[in-house]
């Protein structure tokens, strides 16, 4: 279980995140949505300590704060939205670094298990830096996976923080990627992913918190949360939300949107 | 590559210590130690109080640029950063000269301690003054700017600089001879004295970049990202930063501004073995050392029996060199 209670960040004098809660559970993906500069990122950074939070996140029941920083690594691995990288190093190297945190070694072959499940099996000698930006997402993808490769743990389950970890893939490798998350979650791990793509944060969600402006509207089942009024309210032009025949699964269609005033 | 560079030293080494102004048949007198025999006199001098002594300290100072400059490039995450060009050197320069000119003025029982240490304790401080000053300036929000380090360590170059010039004003000519090796940089005037002086502070440094080697490698992907990878980062950047000062001043104190190794070097090396940081730093230290006592031998008989200082030499080949790594580099200097 993940908890972070009245969290507030400021950057550079603007508060950003005020007196914000938000929960996850492990063995479902929970998503952060929101308009842009609603705080999804801010939120996400704040609860791994890449920026100075005022609150308390708890991991698993402890204070994320009194956690040392390699045991932390044990339970938690963190895909950043954009890496670049100033070194000519391959692939595999990078994939490897993720091992670094393992408390006990993995198998060699770990690393190309890794790249196969992002769907770049073979990539291993490539250089990192002449790859495209979704090739390069899915290798740090890889290398969080090797960091935290077991969802349950001997202290728990372990936990992905991933920001955007599908926006600039195409389709194909969209729902390779989420359904990746989705298997993670399904064994036991806790997923939280900051999420632009409504339709698949319907699709793969268990949880959707929506931020607005620094606070959270709501969170919960998609179905609940993604709702012609507080899609509207959130983004400022009128959502219509359908709904998938076969199911309760909610989704948006650009076209049944208008903005304010059309 | 490890085993190879290790036999390229080897060699080199003796080349080199059988190349130079004397006339002497070094090469037989070498043969003759390694077979147990007596050698002259002449030649156990010239072996043993001369280019023995050069040459360990050219291992020693080669070996502390190259590895200073491969940390630095990966505590700056650029392959750009060298401590000769960003002012690290010139900030040890400064408190070289400031501990020769003003060394008088320290209190007797602190000048007394630190005996033949002053100048080199005095270079590390001021290397280590300047390193943190520049990583400071270039860094905020654990985002570290390229433009603002080059520009920066252009700048503290230059200040540096002028507090050295005031300095070197105000020396008397005793001092002035003491002084004048440090516009090129040079080798010569080695002694046991100075290998002892700076061999502890710059073995200390290398004997502590194995354990610099992996952290360098997560901070290649990034502070945050290397923080999530549970390395302390915030004492890590402190060990690298004290690692590269202490390499550069010993190496300043007794040799001068020697330029270009620190960059060279590494770079050379990515292009062999990868940019792994276990595998560069050891292999730095010894392509360093190869390279420098090349250099050294280069300038020692290129206009026999004269000398060009070492820098000259350095400069000549690794100024091309650097201009052709920041050509390949363009795209990293993106202001």
């Amino acid at each position: 279980m993940l908890t972070a209670t009245d969290i507030c960040v400021s950057l550079s004098g603007t508060p950003v995140l005020n007196g914000l809660d938000f929960r996850a559970e492990p063995g479902q993906i929970t998503a952060i949505v929101g308009p842009n500069g609603s705080g999804k990122t801010t939120l996400l950074r704040a609860m791994t300590q890449e920026l100075p939070y005022e609150g308390e996140v708890r991991l698993g029941g402890d204070d994320i704060a009194h956690i040392p920083g390699w045991d932390l690594a044990a339970r938690r691995a963190v895909l950043p939205q954009a890496s670049r990288i100033a070194f000519p190093f391959t692939v595999l190297e990078i994939v490897r670094f993720g091992m670094m945190a393992c408390a006990d070694p993995p198998p060699p072959t770990r690393a190309s298990e890794a790249l196969e499940r992002v769907g770049l099996a073979g990539f291993e000698g490539r250089f990192y830096q002449e790859l495209s930006g979704g090739e390069q997402q899915r290798v740090q993808l890889a290398r969080v996976l090797t960091q935290v490769w077991d969802p349950v743990g001997p202290e728990g389950p372990r936990w992905l923080f991933l920001d955007e970890p599908v926006s600039s893939l195409d389709i194909g490798h969209q729902l390779e990627v989420m359904g990746l998350m989705a298997d993670y979650a399904a064994a036991g791990g806790g997923v939280v992913a900051v999420m632009h793509d409504l339709n698949l944060t319907a699709m793969f969600a268990g949880s959707v918190a929506m931020l607005v402006q620094g606070r959270l509207e709501a969170q919960g089942p998609a179905r609940h949360v993604l709702t012609d009024r507080i899609l509207s309210a959130a983004y400022g032009c009128r959502v219509q939300v359908g709904v998938a025949p076969d199911g309760d699964i909610p989704f948006v269609l650009p076209q049944a949107a208008s903005a304010p005033g059309g | 590559m490890l085993a190879g560079l290790t036999v390229l030293l080897l060699v080199i080494s003796a080349i080199s210590l059988t190349v130079g102004a004397s006339g002497a048949n070094l090469w037989t007198a070498l043969v003759q130690i390694l077979r147990g025999e007596q050698i002259g006199l002449q030649e156990s001098v010239i072996l043993f109080d001369i280019r023995l002594p050069r040459l360990v300290m050219g291992i020693l100072v080669g070996a502390a640029l190259a590895v200073s400059g491969a940390v630095m490039q990966g505590l700056f995450r650029n392959p750009l950063a060298d401590p000769g060009l960003v002012g690290v050197s010139a900030g040890a320069g400064l408190g070289a000269i400031s501990a020769i000119v003003l060394g008088g003025l320290l209190p007797l029982a602190m000048r007394e301690g630190l005996g033949y240490y002053t100048v080199p304790v005095a270079a590390f401080l001021g290397g280590w003054f300047t390193t943190i000053l520049l990583y400071r300036l270039s860094t905020s929000r654990g985002r570290t700017s390229v433009a603002v380090m080059l520009l920066g360590g252009i700048a503290l170059a230059a200040l540096t600089g002028a507090l050295s010039g005031i300095l070197i004003y105000m020396a008397n000519d005793a001092q002035l001879r003491d002084l004048t090796f440090w516009g090129l940089g040079s080798l010569a005037g080695a002694t046991w004295e100075k290998v002892l002086v700076a061999g502890p502070l710059i073995v200390l440094a290398l004997a502590a970049t194995p354990f610099l080697a992996r952290a360098l490698n997560g901070l290649a992907l990034g502070e945050a990202a290397a923080a999530h990878l549970g390395i302390p980062v915030q004492r890590m950047k402190n060990i690298a930063i004290l690692t590269v000062a202490a390499a550069v001043g010993a190496a300043v104190a007794v040799s001068g501004g020697i330029g270009f190794i620190g960059i060279v070097v590494p770079h050379l090396l990515r292009l062999m073995i990868g940019p792994d940081h276990r595998y560069l730093l050891p292999n730095a230290a010894l392509l360093g050392a190869s390279l420098l006592i090349l250099a050294d031998m280069i300038s020692r008989s290129i206009i026999a029996p004269a000398e060009l200082p070492i820098g000259i030499v350095t400069a000549t080949l690794g100024g091309p060199f650097f201009l052709w790594i920041l050509l390949r580099n363009r795209s990293l200097l993106d202001l």
